[in-house]
């Protein structure tokens, strides 16, 4: 690679806080750490995230493909600040959000999937994520877009998100929205959960390795396998 | 919508109470009745706190309760705040709190008494 | 009048099913009931179908018509039958009247739902219509709110804790892992539902006092049974299960002009007419599937219809007697709760799954005493309930 170049594609970022790993109890009573991961672990995230893009329902496949397409972009360095949390379950995948820094004041929120569904595992990421920008990134605000109608319901009306008139956010043409520190920490012990230090072994085995499940499997678990005429 | 909704009803043949309208008596089947006018104030029966709202309502939450007014008349409303308990008095009022369609909706507000 | 049989049953898998519209649904569980039936179509006189939500959900009227139809049954005799989410239970009712009076010899009754095409709260604000348009409807009240009142008052006035309510809703997630029908298939457990701080998002409150894991879920689903004369069955060579007896009660449409609202007093006239005409007491029963749209309905219908006493319904739970083990399985198909609530086909599920348990043939979730089991199919919020005591014979 021609790093002189390179160095010219790839843009400045701003110095970012990490993501301090915490634990979440989920209904089950299985344990779900979340944590930042770094380039190195995007492959295998991509990986998980492609079957995603085929599946219509909820619209999974417009998230699906765009948070492929954000990932892919962070990891050979084309976009600024960005970040990413997983959910992991055992090691096992079970969700990724992302976001980025617009400016040093300004959050973007980028993207939610969930893999495992009816474990609120979207709404815990999604808090962690605003967790991140307001209490470690220390950002004044976070702008957030909704690309289904699951997450207009959850995300808007769950955090009464003010609408910001005449505001593009960078996903395109959708409503803009945002939650300030304000409406954050309103909101906060409703729907920020989880407990820190994260226990090493639980993080240990969680860095270790991504464990993610084959095609069919994520295919079954997001859209489920049920039919009128099976069984 | 409006105008059903605002009246009670007593029983001209055993005095029961009704509300909202009814052909026939539940207690005596008479088809005759007077209205009655609600009082001002009334007590908390029960009161459910709801996150989880129906199509065409985009608060964050609603509380609704079952009140008796003072003379007995019983009706489901809203109640303005979640932080109340069944006993506590409530101030009513009648209240346009939603449109619907493009109409306007009245109905029971309730308030707490302080 | 003649004695009514349940002759074949079967029912489609509960949940979200993208790829299946209202008329498939119904149309795979009729011919599943119709093939374990061992019946020949041209012995159907009638078909009632039970359906809630064909015209506001589905954009869809004239059901019945579509699926006799559909399923080459013409010319039955084909109706609609409408009663909130006690429809199933009110379609086989009309069934069974039907072959007890002589008039049709083979009835097949098929409830179905498809709810899932709308978005959850399009799906609540459907089900919401059932309350009084003026009086209720109008607040933005739902059914889960309607539960809310109720349960804060049934478990102030019983003691009941929200741990009793969690102990329901494990129990019929656990039974509905057995049930390869269920729409929710998964381990819930007491430290993730209400020890843990993270409960407050992973239960969170739908209506206070009742969080989602005391809710049922949003499903598409049918179900369907085939009635015949008594004396008919042995000619398919099928189990002789019984319909020992029905009953049905209503009660005021709001909630507000019930004298007592913690009594459910629809649920009590509807068992204890059902149990005068099977002949038997509550004490009789020995296994039931009680319409648990809420946790606490399953406590509440279980002492309204006399198979505990008032306020003892808890304790039976804290020592495991309602589990598939215990003394007194309640919903060991998982109930509503977990096998789901397509609301028009629940109360046929209901009788379809009492009915593979008194034949033995429940499998995993097979239950140890199976010769009188009791359904509960409860419309509106306590208005319109609908009671079925099942009997195995010889
Ligand atoms: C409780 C409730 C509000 C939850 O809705 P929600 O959070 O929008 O749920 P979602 O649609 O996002 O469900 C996502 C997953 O969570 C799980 N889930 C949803 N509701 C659940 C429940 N009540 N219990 C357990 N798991 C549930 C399912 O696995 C679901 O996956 P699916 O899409 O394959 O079915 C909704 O289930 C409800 O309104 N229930 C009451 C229905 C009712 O009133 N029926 C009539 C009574 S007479
Ligand atoms: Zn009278």
């Amino acid at each position: 690679m021609d790093m002189e170049l390179e160095q010219i594609l790839r843009p400045p970022e701003l110095p970012m806080n990490p993501y301090p790993p915490k634990v979440i109890t989920l209904a089950t009573g299985n344990k779900m750490v979340v944590r930042p991961i770094d380039r190195s672990e995007v492959p295998v995230l991509l990986k998980a995230i492609k079957p995603t893009i085929k599946i219509e329902r909820d619209f999974y496949d417009v998230v699906g493909a765009r948070l492929y397409a954000e990932l892919l972009g962070w990891m050979k360095h084309r976009v600024r600040n960005e970040y990413c949390l997983v959910g992991q379950i055992d090691g096992v995948l079970v969700g990724a959000v992302n976001g980025r820094m617009l400016s040093k004041k300004i959050g973007i929120s980028l993207h939610t999937l969930a893999i495992e569904r009816g474990l609120r595992i979207g709404a815990h990421l999604f808090a962690s994520k605003m967790e991140h920008h307001i209490e470690h990134l220390n950002q004044h605000e976070v702008w957030i877009t909704a690309e289904s109608p699951l997450g207009f319901r959850r995300w808007m009306i769950e955090y009464s998100l003010i609408k910001q008139e005449g505001v593009q956010h960078e996903l395109g043409g959708a409503e803009s929205f945002k939650l300030t520190r304000e409406l954050y920490y309103k909101n906060k012990p409703r729907l920020v959960c989880g407990s820190r230090p994260c226990p090493p072994e639980l993080l240990e085995h969680a860095k270790k390795e991504i464990i993610i499940a084959d095609e069919k499997t994520i295919t079954e678990q997001i859209c489920g396998a049920k039919g009128a005429w099976k069984i | 919508m409006n105008i059903k909704n605002k009246k009670a009803f007593k029983c001209k043949e055993c005095g029961r109470l009704t509300y909202p309208r009814r052909v026939r008596c539940l207690q005596c089947k008479s088809t005759e009745f007077e209205e009655v006018p609600f009082t001002d104030e009334g007590e908390i029966l029960t009161f459910s706190q709801l996150l989880q709202l129906p199509w065409g309502i985009d608060d964050r939450f609603l509380t609704f309760g079952i009140i008796r007014f003072d003379n007995g008349i019983k009706a489901m409303g809203r109640i303005t705040t979640p932080d109340v308990s069944v006993g506590d008095r409530v101030k009513a009022s009648w209240e346009n709190f939603r449109v619907m369609a493009g109409e306007d909706i009245f109905g029971w507000v309730f308030s707490p008494v302080k | 009048m003649r004695d009514v049989a349940i002759l074949g049953v079967g029912m489609t898998p509960f949940g979200r099913l993208d790829e299946n519209d209202l008329l498939d649904l119904l149309s795979s569980a009729s011919l599943r009931a119709m093939e374990d039936a061992g019946i020949g179509d041209t012995l159907i006189d009638a078909v009632y179908v039970a359906n809630m939500g064909g015209g506001i959900l589905n954009h869809q009227t004239g059901i019945a018509s579509a699926l006799v139809d559909n399923l080459a049954l013409l010319p039955a005799a084909a109706d609609l039958v409408e009663n909130g989410p006690a429809s199933g239970a009110s379609a086989v009712k009309n069934g069974v009247l039907a072959v007890a009076s002589g008039y049709y010899d083979f009835v097949l009754v098929v409830g179905g739902e498809k709810m899932r095409d709308v978005t959850g709260w399009r799906a609540t604000d459907f089900v919401a219509t059932l309350t009084h348009p003026y009086a209720e409807y109008i607040y933005g009240v739902s059914l889960p709110g309607m539960a809310g009142m109720f349960a804060k008052l049934y478990m102030d006035k019983y003691d009941i804790k929200p741990e009793h309510l969690a102990m329901v809703a494990m129990k019929n997630q656990e039974n509905g892992i057995l049930n390869p029908y269920a729409h929710i298939q998964m381990k819930i457990s007491m430290e993730g539902m209400i020890e843990t701080p993270d409960s407050i998002v992973n239960n969170s409150y739908v209506a206070k006092p009742l969080r989602l894991f005391d809710c049922c879920p949003v499903s598409d689903g049918a179900a369907a049974v085939i009635l015949c004369p008594a004396d008919r069955v042995k000619d398919f060579g099928k189990p002789l299960i019984k319909v020992a007896g029905f009953g049905q009660a209503t009660d005021t449409h709001t909630l507000a002009e019930r004298d007592d609202p913690t009594d459910l007093k629809a649920v009590t006239m509807a068992c204890n007419q059902a149990y005068k005409r099977a002949g038997i007491t509550a004490k009789d029963i020995q296994v039931a599937e009680l319409h648990d749209a809420f946790t606490i309905l399953e406590i509440a219908e279980s002492e309204h219809a006399g198979l505990f006493a008032k306020g003892e319904a808890k304790k039976a739970l804290e020592a495991g007697e309602t589990k598939i083990k215990g003394s007194l399985p309640i919903n060991p198909s998982g109930g509503l709760k977990a096998r789901g609530h397509p609301v028009g086909a629940t109360g046929v599920a209901q009788i379809v799954d009492l009915t593979w348990q008194l034949r033995g043939e429940a499998g995993p979730r097979q239950v140890e005493n199976h010769d009188v089991g009791l359904t509960v199919n409860f419309g509106g919020f306590g208005n319109n309930v609908v009671a079925f005591v099942l009997r195995r014979e010889s």
